[in-house]
């Protein structure tokens, strides 16, 4: 990528410092500055479900999965609240 | 903010490595920070007792690992007096809108504890299970999404 830029440098600090530098230099200069930019900018927090969910993804096997959904579905069937007329 | 309320048909497939598993890794991955993420304990009560059917040394070490994620970052909901009257009610609507026999809403006692507990806390089940579609469309208060759909 390609950029021309026109800059009018109104603080003298920054003209005086940049005044002997050639194009060269002044392109390097700016060029670091924009990796640095980048480089520091601010990553978005990973959030707790996000960090759960890695955590979990991969821990199992298929086969361990389907022993588990087999478990919890005889666990749900076999449930049954008390039967009152049982109460000696 | 949203509550969701994990079925143990999505956590068992979050722990595999496969389609289905990344399908509920990118959904928890687009919930906002504030968002509440939990388990009812019945499905813990479930894992472990699915645990203690594996013979898999090495699978049984990592199925504990994963309970012990989700007792780290999820909230366990406990069966509470707020959902005695929503059960009632919502079991009394299965059974009317289905025809469902005595002893065939036996085997959806829990899904229909597990329901209550969302609609009490006007929280989203999430779940593979159809029944809670079904549970949804007889009772509006029930929020429901299939993350594998």
């Amino acid at each position: 990528m390609q950029i021309a830029l026109n800059i009018n440098i109104q603080d003298q600090k920054i003209a005086n410092f940049i005044q002997n530098k050639s194009l060269d230099e002044i392109k390097t200069l700016f060029l670091n500055f924009l990796t640095k930019e980048v480089n520091t900018l601010p990553q978005k927090p990973k959030h707790k479900w996000a960090e759960f969910g890695n955590k979990m993804n991969g821990l199992i096997s298929e086969e361990t999965a389907d022993e588990l959904l087999a478990s919890s579905k005889e666990f749900r069937q076999d449930f049954s609240f008390r039967d009152v007329n049982s109460i000696q | 903010m949203s509550q969701y309320i994990l079925d143990t048909n999505i956590v068992s497939n979050l722990q595999v490595d496969s389609e289905n598993g990344s399908k509920i890794l990118e959904k928890l991955k687009s919930l906002n920070a504030e968002d509440e993420v939990s388990v009812s304990i019945i499905v813990l009560y479930e894992l472990v007792y699915g645990l203690n059917n594996i013979n898999d040394t090495m699978q049984q070490k990592a199925v504990k690992e994963g309970i012990e994620f989700i007792k780290e970052y999820l909230s366990i909901i406990p069966l509470d007096m707020k959902e005695v009257e929503i059960f009632a009610s919502l079991k009394t609507k299965y059974k009317q809108s289905t025809g469902i026999n005595k002893n065939a809403i036996k085997r959806h006692n829990l899904d229909l504890l597990i329901a209550s507990t969302a609609i009490a806390l006007d929280a989203i089940i999430v779940s593979n299970d159809m029944i809670f579609q079904k549970l949804s469309e007889i009772e509006p208060m029930l929020k429901y999404e299939n993350w594998l759909g």
